[in-house]
C-alpha cells in the first residue's frame, strides 16, 4: 500500500483516455474509458504501481423499448455525462468493471460495449495473468467476446451446456427442459 | 439340501462382515464444504466413526457404502453416476445434508439437479445444513441396522 | 483424451475429481516427464451451483443467507461481506456492539479454518499424526462457535443491520478458557512445523514463489504474505470491528510452503491475541437495527479478508427489495494462478501438497474458474502408451 497512490493520482494517469469519471461511494472513482484505450489505461497503472487488478464483473444492461423509458435513460445517461460520446442505448447492452484495489480504495475502469452483437473487449491477460481467468468467466456467463484471449475454452459450465446460453444474462430464466 | 447351508452359512458370514467393517468412499457432487468437513470431523479423535469399524476408501471399486453430499451440479452428475456403477455390489448410498436430500438452499439455480436421490438411488438421508456428526454417525448406523435384518 | 501425436516421453496424469487425497472434487493434469512436472492444468465447476444468478431472484436478506452458503469453511465470511455491502448501500450502520461481535465470530473461523488446513496440508504430507491432533483441538473452536452462534458451520451470526447473537459474559469466559488452550496447542504446532524434518523435508523450497511473482501473478492471502506481500483488507482497508481493533500483519519472506505453513500458524497467535482483545473491551449497546426493505439505489464494493485471502463483492441495487447484480471473488481464484505457475520443475508426489498448499477452496472457486495453462506439450493415449510400451520392451 503506497500513501502516494490516491484517487488524484489515478485520474492523473488516466487523465489522456478518460472520458468521465464519477465518485460511487467515499472509496470508489469509476472512470469511463473506451474499450480501445483499455490496455492503455492498465499499462498506466501498472507503471505507476497503482493497485491491483481486483476482480472483473460483467453486467448486463437491460434495453427500453417505448420513448419514455429512452427519455428517462437519456436523463440518466446525461447525469452521468455519458451522452457526450454516444447516443443512448435502446437495445441490450454489457457493462464492464475492471476493479482495480489500492489500501481501502477501489477503482473501477468502466468500459461500455455499444451492444450485445459488437460487445469485443481486449483482453488483459498479458498485462496481468489472472485476468485472464476472470474474462473466461465473462465470455462465458454474459457472452462478452474477449479479444486474444489465451484460452477461451469452456470452463465452468459443463461440458454439455447449450451453445448461446449465457446463464447471468437478465433474460435467462432457466434451461429448457429437455437438457 | 447341503448346498442351501452352505448358502445361508456365506450369506450369514458376508452380512457379519459387512456390517462390522463397512468402507465407505466420499463424493461432493457440488456442496458448499460444510458437509464435507463435518465428514471429516466424524472421523478425528472426538467422534472417532473408525471404532465402529467404518473406514473411509479412496476407490470406489473398495467401497460398499458411498456417502454422498451437496446438490448434484450438472457437470458432476456423469461422474456421481460413474462412480456408483463402478462400486461392486451389494451397495449403499447415504446422502448426508439438506442439499442432498433436494437440492437445499440452491434447489433451482441453473446449474443444479436436485437432490441425490434424482440421480441414483439413496439409502440413507440425513438432515441437517449441515448434519452435526453426531447425526451422520447415527445415519451410518441406521444404515448398518437395516442391513443386519 | 481425444487420439493425439505421441512423440516424447511425456505423460499426462489425470487427477480427480474424485481422489483419496483430495476431497473436494476438481480435476487436474499434469504433464509428467519422468517424475517431473512440465505442465498443469486445471478443470474445476464441478460444484459450480449458479448463485450468482441465484442472487437477482432472491430479496437482500434472503441472498445472505446463500451467499453464506458460497463456501461452509468460510460461510460467516460471505455473509459478513454481503452484510457490510448491503448496509453502506441502505446507509445503515451497524452499532459498534455488532460490528466486534462480527470481527470476533471472523477471527474464531479463522482459527478453525487454518487448523483444519494445517491437519490437511500434514495429512498430503503423510503426516497424519499431526492431522489428528488439530483436528482434535479444532473441535475446541468448533465448540466455541456453537456456543456463540447456535451452528458448528454455518453460524448465521449476521443479520443485516447488525448480529443476532450477543455475548454474555459466560460465553465470554469460556472462549477465553478456549484460547488459552488454543495458544498452547499453537505453540505446540510452531515447534512441531519448524523443527520436524520430515515435515521440513516436504515444505522447505517446494513451490518457492518470490516477491515478484506473486506480486505479477496477483498471490492473496496467506499465499501472498508468505512471499512478503504485505497485502490484508483488515489492515488496508479495515471493516467492521478492524476499524478499532487493528491487527498486526503477519508475513514471511521464504515464500515456499514452510513460510505458507509459518503463515498461517503465527496468525493464529494473531487471532487469539486479537480475540482477546474484543473480549476485554466489547463495546456495550445494541447489537443490530433496522434495515430497510428496499435498499436505495447504488454500486459498492465490499472487500473482507478471509482465512484465504481478500473476497470481494460488488453489489448494484437498482432501489427495489432484491440486489440488480452481485459478484463474488473469491480468493482461491487468483491463488490458483499460483499454483500453476509453481507447479512445474516439482515432483508428481509433490502435487498435493502444493494444491493444498494454498488452502484451496472448491466450492468457493467453483462459482467460476479454470485455469488452462495449454503449453505445446505432446499427449499420448493410453492405447498409445500400451503400444509404445509393448515395442520398448521387444
Amino acid at each position: 500500500m503506497n500513501p502516494e497512490n490516491t484517487f488524484e493520482r489515478a485520474t492523473e494517469l488516466l487523465a489522456p483516455w478518460a472520458r468521465w469519471s464519477k465518485m460511487v461511494q467515499p472509496n470508489m472513482m469509476e472512470v469511463s474509458v473506451s474499450r480501445n484505450h483499455l490496455l492503455q489505461c492498465v499499462q498506466a497503472l501498472l507503471d505507476a504501481g497503482w493497485g491491483y487488478l481486483s476482480a472483473i464483473t460483467g453486467m448486463h444492461i437491460p434495453g427500453v423499448e417505448n420513448t419514455t423509458d429512452i427519455e428517462k435513460q437519456w436523463s440518466r445517461l446525461s447525469q452521468e455525462g455519458e451522452l457526450s460520446y454516444r447516443p443512448p442505448h435502446t437495445g441490450d447492452s454489457f457493462l464492464v468493471l475492471y476493479h482495480f484495489c489500492e489500501g481501502d480504495l477501489v477503482l473501477n475502469l468502466r468500459v461500455h460495449p455499444p451492444s450485445l452483437e459488437d460487445s469485443n473487449v481486449p483482453s488483459l491477460s498479458r498485462l496481468i495473468p489472472v485476468a485472464g481467468i476472470y474474462e473466461r468467466e465473462l465470455q462465458e456467463m454474459f457472452g462478452v467476446v474477449v479479444d486474444d484471449i489465451p484460452d477461451g475454452s469452456h470452463f465452468l459450465l459443463p461440458e454439455d451446456w447449450p451453445d448461446g446460453v449465457y446463464p447471468l444474462r437478465k433474460d435467462f430464466k432457466g434451461l429448457p427442459e429437455e437438457v | 439340501m447341503e448346498g442351501n447351508f452352505e448358502r445361508t452359512l456365506i450369506d450369514g458370514l458376508n452380512t457379519w462382515a459387512r456390517t462390522n467393517s463397512p468402507w465407505a468412499i466420499h463424493y461432493n457432487s457440488g456442496s458448499c464444504n460444510g458437509c464435507d468437513i463435518e465428514i471429516l470431523a466424524t472421523l478425528t479423535p472426538r467422534y472417532d466413526i473408525e471404532r465402529l469399524g467404518i473406514k473411509l476408501q479412496g476407490s470406489p471399486r473398495h467401497a460398499d457404502v458411498l456417502i454422498c453430499t451437496g446438490p448434484v451440479s450438472r457437470q458432476s452428475r456423469d461422474r456421481l453416476v460413474r462412480i456408483y456403477e463402478q462400486m461392486p455390489d451389494p451397495k449403499f448410498v447415504v446422502a448426508v445434508g439438506s442439499c442432498a436430500i433436494s437440492g437445499g438452499a440452491f434447489r433451482g439455480l441453473y446449474n443444479i439437479m436436485g437432490g441425490i436421490d434424482e440421480v441414483i438411488p439413496v439409502n440413507v438421508f440425513i438432515p441437517g445444513c449441515p448434519p452435526r456428526p453426531e447425526a451422520i454417525i447415527y445415519g451410518v448406523v441406521q444404515l448398518l441396522e437395516t442391513l443386519k435384518k | 483424451m481425444e487420439e493425439q501425436v505421441q512423440a516424447k516421453n511425456k505423460f499426462v496424469v489425470p487427477i480427480g475429481p474424485q481422489h483419496p487425497a483430495l476431497k473436494e472434487p476438481g480435476h487436474f493434469e499434469f504433464t509428467v516427464d519422468g517424475e517431473i512436472v512440465v505442465g498443469a492444468t486445471v478443470r474445476l465447476g464441478y460444484a459450480h451451483r449458479g448463485i450468482e444468478k441465484g442472487c437477482e431472484d432472491r430479496n437482500w436478506a434472503q441472498g445472505m443467507y446463500l451467499v453464506e452458503r458460497v463456501c461452509g469453511i468460510c460461510s460467516h465470511i460471505h455473509a459478513m461481506t454481503f452484510a457490510l455491502g448491503a448496509e453502506k448501500l441502505a446507509n445503515v450502520t451497524a452499532p459498534p456492539r455488532a460490528q466486534a461481535i462480527r470481527l470476533l465470530v471472523g477471527e474464531l473461523e479463522r482459527i478453525h479454518s487454518h487448523m483444519l488446513w494445517l491437519g490437511v496440508q500434514a495429512h498430503e504430507g503423510g503426516f497424519d499424526t499431526l492431522f489428528m491432533y488439530t483436528w482434535r483441538d479444532r473441535e475446541t473452536v468448533m465448540d466455541l462457535l456453537e456456543m456463540l452462534t447456535g451452528n458448528r458451520v454455518n453460524y448465521s451470526a449476521n443479520v443485516l443491520g447488525g448480529v443476532k447473537c450477543d455475548v454474555t459474559d459466560p460465553i465470554a469466559s469460556e472462549i477465553l478458557k478456549g484460547m488459552d488452550f488454543l495458544e498452547q496447542r499453537a505453540r505446540y504446532y510452531l515447534d512441531i512445523v519448524s523443527t520436524d524434518e520430515t515435515f521440513l523435508g516436504r515444505t522447505r523450497d517446494v513451490g518457492t514463489m518470490t516477491k515478484e511473482q506473486a506480486l505479477r501473478i496477483g498471490a492473496i492471502g496467506p499465499t501472498g504474505r508468505a512471499s512478503g506481500l504485505e497485502r490484508d483488507v483488515r489492515l488496508n482497508a479495515p471493516y467492521a470491528g478492524y476499524v478499532d481493533f487493528p491487527i498486526k500483519v503477519v508475513t514471511e519472506q521464504g515464500g515456499d510452503l514452510l513460510a505458507r505453513t509459518l503463515v498461517r500458524v503465527k496468525e493464529l497467535f494473531e487471532s487469539i491475541r486479537l480475540i482477546r482483545e474484543v473480549l476485554d473491551k466489547l463495546p456495550p449497546g445494541e447489537i443490530s437495527v433496522r434495515m430497510p426493505r428496499r435498499v436505495p439505489e447504488g454500486a459498492v464494493v465490499s472487500r473482507v479478508e478471509a482465512p484465504r485471502g481478500e473476497v470481494l463483492y460488488y453489489m448494484k441495487s437498482a432501489g427495489s427489495d432484491k440486489p440488480e447484480r452481485i459478484k463474488i471473488r473469491t480468493p482461491s481464484i487468483c491463488n490458483w494462478a499460483t499454483v500453476m505457475a509453481t507447479a512445474v520443475g516439482h515432483k508428481l508426489a509433490d502435487m498435493p501438497m502444493l494444491l493444498a498448499g494454498i488452502d484451496p477452496c472448491f466450492s468457493c472457486s467453483d462459482r467460476s474458474v479454470k485455469i488452462v495453462r495449454r503449453d505445446d506439450e505432446q499427449y499420448m493415449t493410453w492405447e498409445a502408451l500400451r503400444q509404445y510400451g509393448n515395442g520398448f520392451y521387444r
